[in-house]
């Protein structure tokens, strides 16, 4: 069974690239086009990791991992952000808030797929 | 409004020129709604663009990677399997072949010389036999006389009666034999004669196959490995276009993103649009007016970055779309001419290697026949040799009897003393004639034994040597060996058939693939021509906002430009979108250096 990412942006192109690249590599892709939108395919899935946009409409990124961090299980699911956003302090909010790693735009695809990897190891 | 408006000169003229700045000022936010809506428009245009064209690069990247890596297994297998296996069995066939007509080289030239001795041997006996006939002939005299002797001396001796017919007898015994040898000669040297004369033809069948083998089967065989080197690098370069796989979705991804990054770009003008109508209608435009102007005038760099690596991420995925539509057409030639060998009213390739190895296999074939010929030949040889020597066994007693018979004589006469005289010299000559035939019979019994060494010699190389076992094992091995070719040919052909038909297929699915990249890059055209509009767009909004803008405003905006292109588009100009859509609003932007930088907590 392949294991199953969730990738969360507002963009569709980003949601089709990431799709593209993780689905190429081996894996299945679900995909929402916010941290609303995440949290109920996240109800309705199982998940084996989460890759998320920071700002979105709706429900942006770190929201978006703290709603899911208090769900008793999915509270240790990695999370990725994956953003244009590249300050310290943004990156040390992701990381307060629960955030596995941080990945900056524009993405490679062989970094991707190896954090996922690795993430998942 | 602001203060540093141009001043008035009259009420007149003050009342005039509020009424066309009015008139101006509603144009223009009747213009920034109208730009508002078209970037919007193009916005959603171009974002379906990218999004179908990235689509559809998804889809040819996804069958090009599943036809490569197809090819490339079938590829493997016809290489390895078929003309691999067929390219070293021929290469044994070859290196046999060579082998062959090496020993056979040194067997037929051995035996030939043997044959050449043998044929020495045989033409010395005829004349030694001819003396053989002149004794023969003296000895039946010698009877003659010596019956006339004893009725002329009226001896009442029956000694000497019987000397004369043992005389007699002894002639005739002699003389058949010697024809009994001579009927011998000419049979060996018949057989001689043939086994020489086809020994000859062979040897010259075989050099011609030689240089066949030389020639034609090495060039086949060099053919056939710089074909086989060719497949070798064809499947490695169409394994690296599958295994290159992650490089094309870098490239395609690294493409698509720009629009991500043009999407936003346009999104935030749009966004300044709306802030600046938002302000004009309260009053306080000119403080939307140098951020306006400075997104208006950094983004067309971007915009124009990000279009131009779109193009060339299009263009590279269609270059290696190309590559591989190149790849499959070679792969069928080459799979044409593999299924040739299977029967074909083209000569191909294989079927040229085919006749080759008939030609070279009838050859062998009949030099192998040849030696076995040569083999019953040397049988024939040794039984009548081994005859011979009966015969001369014989006439060596003949020889002994002769002696005996003179010694009978010159006893006789010897007791007859001077009555007698006539039979003495009778005796001498009979002695006479025992020692010729003495001398002859051991010429004879020397050139037969001859004779029964070089056949003995002439047998051990042809059925002891090393030589022969080995050419015997050999043509075993290279008939097993061709046995084994032809079921190659057949497979590889078969192997053929399946690249041909793979080939073929993924042939079709890349014509329908080429139409889909035509349309791609069509619609990548149009996307681009869209955000080269949006660039114009840009550039006419800024115009108007300078046109409207106060002199401070412009010139503080010009020296922020300059500070910021110095910054953005000299340094990281297609990172610059970072600042932008990151939500400063001030477009100072920050450093974007850790662009697709991972960091895991």
């Amino acid at each position: 069974m392949p294991k199953v990412i969730l990738s969360v942006d507002d963009s569709r192109s980003i949601r089709q690239m990431v799709s593209f690249t993780l689905t190429q590599a081996g894996y299945q892709v679900v995909e929402a086009a916010d941290g609303k939108d995440a949290m109920t395919k996240l109800a309705a899935t199982n998940v084996d990791m989460v890759i998320t946009d920071l700002n979105m409409p709706n429900m942006n990124g770190i929201e978006l991992i703290r709603e899911v961090r208090k769900l008793t299980k999915l509270k240790f699911i990695p999370i990725i952000m994956l953003t244009t956003e590249s300050q310290d302090s943004a990156k040390q909010e992701g990381k307060a808030a629960g955030a596995t790693g941080w990945i900056v735009k524009p993405f490679n695809a062989t970094q991707l797929v190896d954090v996922v990897k690795k993430v998942l190891r | 409004m602001n203060n540093d408006i141009p001043a008035k000169k009259g009420n007149d003229e003050t009342q005039r020129g509020e009424t066309d700045r009015m008139v101006v000022r509603e144009e223009w936010l009747a213009g920034i709604l109208e730009s508002i809506d078209v970037l919007e428009e193009l916005n959603k245009k171009t974002e379906d663009g990218f999004l179908s064209v990235g689509s559809e690069l998804q889809n040819i990247h996804g069958r090009s990677t599943e036809i490569s890596h197809n090819l490339a297994q079938v590829m493997d297998t016809y290489t390895s399997q078929g003309q691999g296996q067929c390219t070293t069995t021929l290469d044994e066939i070859t290196e046999t072949s060579e082998r062959f007509l090496g020993n056979f080289e040194t067997t037929s030239s051995y035996a030939v010389e043997h044959l050449c001795a043998v044929m020495k041997i045989m033409e010395s006996l005829p004349g030694t036999l001819r003396e053989f006939d002149r004794l023969v002939s003296q000895l039946r005299i010698m009877g003659i006389t010596t019956r006339i002797e004893t009725e002329r001396l009226g001896l009442i001796n029956m000694g000497f009666e019987h000397l004369a017919d043992e005389v007699t007898t002894l002639g005739e015994n002699i003389s058949k034999k010697a024809k009994e040898v001579q009927v011998s000669i000419k049979t060996i040297f018949g057989i001689v004669k043939m086994n020489e004369q086809n020994l000859v033809r062979l040897r010259s069948t075989q050099k011609g196959l030689q240089l066949t083998v030389a020639r034609t089967m090495n060039e086949d065989l060099r053919l056939l490995r710089e074909k086989h080197d060719v497949f070798v690098k064809e499947v490695a370069n169409i394994s690296s276009q599958s295994g290159n796989s992650l490089q094309s979705i870098n490239t395609i991804v690294g493409a698509l993103q720009f629009h991500d990054i043009t999407r936003q770009q346009i999104e935030h003008v749009i966004d300044a649009l709306k802030d600046l109508h938002a302000r004009l209608t309260s009053g306080e435009e000119d403080d939307a007016l140098p951020y306006l102007i400075i997104v208006c005038e950094l983004q067309p760099a971007q915009l124009r970055c990000a279009r131009v690596e779109f193009m060339n991420a299009v263009l590279a995925v269609v270059s290696s779309f190309g590559s591989l539509s190149d790849t499959i057409a070679q792969m069928q030639t080459e799979s044409r001419e593999a299924i040739g060998c299977a029967g074909s009213d083209n000569p191909t390739f294989f079927s040229l290697i085919g006749a080759n190895l008939q030609q070279v296999t009838q050859a062998l074939i009949e030099g192998e026949r040849g030696l076995h010929e040569f083999l019953d030949s040397l049988e024939q040889i040794e039984t009548v040799v081994s005859n011979m020597r009966t015969f001369m066994e014989q006439m060596s007693e003949a020889g002994d009897e002769v002696e005996l018979l003179a010694l009978n004589s010159r006893v006789r006469a010897a007791k007859t003393r001077e009555r007698g005289a006539a039979l003495g010299v009778i005796a001498e000559s009979i002695q006479r004639i025992s020692t010729m035939a003495e001398i002859h019979i051991a010429e004879v019994v020397q050139s037969i034994g001859g004779l029964v060494r070089k056949t003995e010699e002439m047998r051990e190389l042809a059925r002891n040597s090393e030589i022969s076992r080995d050419t015997e094992s050999l043509i075993d091995t290279m008939t097993e060996n061709l046995r084994t070719l032809i079921s190659e040919f057949s497979s590889s052909s078969a192997l053929g058939k399946s690249m041909l038909e793979q080939t073929a297929q993924s042939s079709s699915v890349l014509r329908k693939d080429l139409d889909a990249m035509a349309a791609s890059v069509r619609d990548t055209r149009a996307v681009c021509e869209t955000v080269e509009r949006i660039e114009r767009l840009l550039g006419t909004i800024s115009q108007e906002a300078r046109a409207v803008a106060p002199a401070f405003v412009i010139s503080e905006v010009d020296r922020r430009l300059v500070e910021m292109k110095e910054r953005y588009t000299m340094h990281a100009e297609r990172n610059t979108h970072a600042a932008y859509i990151s939500g400063d609003t001030t477009a100072e932007g920050r450093s974007v250096d850790g662009a697709g930088s991972v960091e895991l907590f």
